[in-house]
């Protein structure tokens, strides 16, 4: 490679690895919320990512191509939101003080349940929505804007979901019931209740990065969230579990190393490396990039 | 040895004697017993399983239907003459939902041979399910024909019993490699890429071999995991080698995404072959106009209509599928009717249900249906007469471009880059 295609190959990888990573690390933070209050592993994350995909592509094909991504990323959220609430309120409610195991377990099959009623409903078929925006060269870099676009609105909702957890009441009462479910409780507030908005919350952002991720992966289908899943879960874990910010940082560390390593040694070796790097992270700092304690 | 009796010492010869008579009488009158049951052979019992639920459900389906749809025309016929009975036979299928799961699969191909002892086997969909159990109908030599099941390494393991009716994964990419020699300008570079799996990656190494053969310039040989959710690293790699054609991929959702992200970054080649995912309708359903000049492999196609010497032809086997089961085959259609035809062309030419008669006689077997060719390497049973047929998007249709003898449009070369596109 001369020179210049090597820079401009090198400044592309940083570019593309960025523009993934932003959409990884949204899909991350929900993780990290629902496990930061409830100390329950979401292992059915990636599943409701998916149904977050479904619900973009079938906006989009029941309004004719109207409601395209972007349109549907809000009612998406809304949607994921409401399920979340309603899987909280009749499932996960009732192991909230049982061993970890049990919630470990309900979850596991909660995503099975979902990706195999994906399938009854849905079929097995592939969908995609065939929506495009063009790409931007600037020299020696392109910047597909449908990522870009993907990127900034999860730097938005993750703005407003640190503003959310820093600056309001809900937000406050949230971080205390993570921190000590019965001292929040004696101070007045409902953990119950605060639990079953968080639940919602990080289903809610399950959601959105599926309707996101509609822009980016042409492919959707009931399987998708197996890959997505432990993905999402080695980003919390890289950032440190609980921590908005790392698993923000954590996606943007994965997307670039995903890239860096498929343009340097091999593309089909990224998934190993980033799990050696998770694993290095957690022998030097097991709370993670971001973690506390 | 005191104290001990030798039994044989015990029996008389008189004894010996009643016993020899009263085995080889037992002998005859099994041998009378067992004939007549041969003789009133009533029908030919052929057993499979299919993924009827699972992920390969659909394309378990497809296949179902076309061999229902075969059982029931020979069926209507009076089923297959057999030499041997001097009638002919009806056919009765024996099968079982495997789940799209090899141990259900293994498990239920030792049901068919044991409890419900079928005559001959038809292998299930998929290249993973034929592979784990093509070894139990060998085991039991029974004659089993692959529909679903392209991987050659499932013909590299010394079976005996196991015929294949489509392409192996070696012919997938390799003739549309072949195909580029046709093309003008002539490629000179190619960027193999593919997902890190047996089977793309298999036919991925034939391509890159026959490249080497045709003095095509492999700049890039490189695999992607499974299940990736970004090729970005990959397609900039490519664009600064700036080769001539882009091959490989592996199944649908990467194929989509090589398609999309090459968009992305505006990578522009003269010609883009992908594996599996081309012929497919959600291609162009998924891509709308991106997905225009791209190649694809497949098995068969609709509209494909070869010199037909056995069977029905395409434009027969088309409108009997969509008058049976409402709408138009798939390739998975025609290669399940096909195996089935040739399993019935090799009992017709065996004249018995002998597995290794059928066996020897289908290593003779050189005929074309509406499928292509059939003929197999004999000591494998790998196929070497059908080539693939290639597609390639234009004006948001599939046209078949190759071989030769049963294509309908010229090939679009070389594609125009993403900014002429617009």
């Amino acid at each position: 490679m001369s020179g210049i295609i090597w820079l401009s190959s090198f400044i592309q990888v940083i570019v593309n690895g960025l523009l993934i990573g932003g959409v990884y690390g949204l899909m991350a933070m929900g993780l990290g919320i629902i496990f930061g209050v409830m100390k329950i592993v979401n292992v059915a994350h990636g599943e409701f990512v998916m149904l977050g995909a479904y619900a973009s592509f079938w906006l989009f094909f029941f309004s004719s191509g109207f409601i395209n991504p972007f349109l549907s990323l809000p009612i998406s959220i809304l949607i994921g939101f409401l399920i979340g609430l309603i899987v909280y309120k009749f499932v996960v409610q009732r192991t909230i003080r049982a061993p970890e195991l049990t919630s470990l377990l309900l979850m596991f099959g909660i995503g099975i349940f979902a990706a195999n009623s994906a399938l009854y409903f849905w079929k097995s078929e592939y969908r995609g929505i065939p929506f495009t925006l063009p790409s931007l060269s600037l020299g020696i870099v392109t910047f597909p804007l449908v990522r870009v676009s993907a990127l900034v609105l999860a730097l938005i909702i993750t703005s407003l979901f640190y503003l959310l957890f820093t600056k309001s009441y809900i937000g406050k009462a949230i971080r205390a019931v993570a921190q000590d479910r019965n001292a929040a409780a004696l101070m007045g507030i409902n953990p119950t209740h605060i639990s079953m908005l968080a639940f919602g919350l990080g289903i809610g952002l399950a959601f959105g990065v599926g309707s996101l991720i509609t822009m980016i992966i042409p492919a959707i289908h009931p399987y998708m969230g197996a890959s997505l899943g432990p993905l999402s879960f080695c980003i919390a874990v890289l950032g440190g579990l609980g921590s908005e910010k790392g698993a923000f940082i954590g996606g943007l560390i994965i997307g670039l190393i995903e890239n860096m390593s498929g343009l340097f040694i091999e593309a089909s070796l990224a998934p190993a490396i980033y799990f050696i790097i998770l694993v290095v992270v957690l022998l030097v700092k097991p709370s993670g990039l971001f973690g506390r304690g | 040895m005191k104290g001990f009796v030798n039994p044989m010492k015990s029996i008389t010869k008189t004894q010996i004697a009643i016993i020899a008579i009263i085995v080889i009488i037992t002998v005859l009158c099994s041998g009378c017993i067992s004939q007549p049951t041969t003789t009133e052979k009533e029908s030919i019992k052929i057993g499979f399983s299919m993924s009827l639920s699972g992920k390969y459900m659909r394309t378990g389906e497809y296949s179902l239907e076309a061999i229902r749809t075969w059982v029931e025309n020979v069926n209507n016929e009076g089923g297959i003459y057999v030499d041997e009975y001097g009638k002919k036979l009806k056919v009765s299928p024996v099968w079982y939902d495997d789940k799209s799961d090899k141990e259900t699969a293994i498990r239920l191909y030792e049901k068919l041979i044991l409890d419900d002892k079928i005559d001959m086997a038809l292998c299930p969909y998929s290249s993973a399910l034929t592979f784990a159990t093509t070894p139990i109908t060998d085991k039991y030599g029974i004659v089993t024909f692959s529909h679903g099941g392209a991987s050659n390494a499932i013909f590299e393991r010394g079976l005996k019993y196991v015929v294949q009716v489509l392409t192996p994964t070696t012919g997938y990419l390799a003739d549309i490699v072949e195909m580029t020699l046709t093309l003008d300008p002539k490629p000179k570079t190619v960027a193999v890429i593919y997902e890190n799996t047996e089977f793309p990656k298999s036919c991925a190494e034939a391509a890159i071999n026959k490249a080497g053969e045709l003095g095509i310039e492999v700049v890039l040989d490189e695999g992607y995991p499974v299940g990736v959710t970004d090729l970005s690293a990959l397609l900039t790699k490519i664009k600064s080698k700036n080769p001539d054609m882009i091959m490989g991929g592996g199944y649908l959702p990467d194929g989509l995404l090589i398609i999309r992200q090459m968009k992305e970054l505006d990578v522009n080649v003269k010609l883009v072959a992908l594996l599996v995912a081309p012929p497919m309708p959600d291609f162009v359903n998924a891509l709308g106009k991106d997905a225009e000049y791209v190649f694809g492999p497949t098995q068969w196609e609709k509209g494909v209509e070869y010199e037909v010497d056995y069977g029905p032809t395409g434009e027969e086997f088309v409108s009997m599928i969509k008058e049976r089961w409402g709408h138009d085959p798939e390739y998975h259609h025609a290669e399940a009717y096909t195996a089935c035809l040739v399993l019935q062309k090799a009992i017709e030419e065996a004249g018995t249900l002998d597995s290794d008669k059928i066996r020897e006689t289908v290593n003779n077997l050189d005929f074309t249906t509406f499928f292509g060719k059939f003929k197999i390497y004999p000591d494998t049973g790998l196929q070497t007469g059908h080539k693939m047929v290639i597609v390639q998007i234009q004006n948001g249709e599939r046209r078949i471009v190759a071989p030769s003898e049963v294509a309908e449009v010229t090939t679009l070369y070389p594609m125009s880059t993403w900014s002429e596109r617009g």
